[in-house]
């Protein structure tokens, strides 16, 4: 299945990229996290990532569907 | 509403708040770029943000705020991109019949505001440096 990231601040600069579409097998939103890391050695502790698919934010155990987008989400800063 | 600008683009057309009759307070909060950050000269300050997200994830925000605090009305915006020292970053008015619920409602809706909203944050101090700033505790 399909699914696109979408890259900011910190993670963004790590990766160059701003959006990434890739073809994965069924995982959860952590697990592609996790395989993410791995690639780009984002070099931030894990649990302080949170999660959003289309725009909402979900559990780090949630699923993948096909054209799912989504947001790996840094420590936020806004204010 | 909640509303998210980039740069000042939309800031001047945000109007003044236009009180309903029924409102006896008005609280305001300005969320304002300062020179300093834990003894350091800050020069100014990126803002990162996804747009329709932060935009989706504020007036939830206010909504919430709408259901837990007797105010009757809560509008706001906040900015993206390069900000100098002395401009706002983030403004919320909070109308209510009384100051208590508006003071009470303006602060949750500023927290949530700073725990949730998809917004990030780079100072950049007058050493040259700078960095990816994480919320305070």
């Amino acid at each position: 299945m399909k699914v696109s990231i979408l890259y900011f601040a910190q993670l963004r600069e790590k990766t160059g990229l701003s959006k990434e579409v890739l073809e994965i097998d069924p995982c959860s939103v952590e697990d592609l996290y996790i395989a993410m890391d791995k690639k780009y050695d984002f070099q931030m502790e894990t649990s302080l990532i949170k999660y959003a698919i289309n725009e909402n934010y979900v559990e780090k155990t949630t699923f993948l569907k096909d054209g799912d987008e989504v947001i790996f989400i840094t420590p936020v800063a806004g204010g | 509403m909640f509303y998210v600008f980039k740069d000042d683009k939309g800031v001047e057309s945000f109007l003044s708040p236009n009180l309903l009759p029924e409102s006896g307070a008005l609280v305001e909060f300005h969320g304002v770029v300062r020179n300093h950050d834990e003894g350091k000269a800050v020069k100014g300050l990126l803002y990162e943000a996804h747009e329709s997200m932060a935009i989706k994830e504020g007036e939830k925000i206010f909504q919430e705020a709408l259901t837990k605090f007797k105010i009757n009305a809560i509008y706001g915006w906040h900015r993206y991109g390069y900000l100098k020292i002395g401009e706002s970053a983030v403004k919320v008015f909070v109308e209510a019949s009384h100051r208590k619920e508006a003071f009470e409602a303006c602060m949750y809706a500023m927290d949530e505001i700073k725990k949730r909203l998809p917004i990030w944050k780079k100072e950049e101090y007058l050493d040259g440096e700078n960095h990816w700033i994480a919320p305070k505790k």
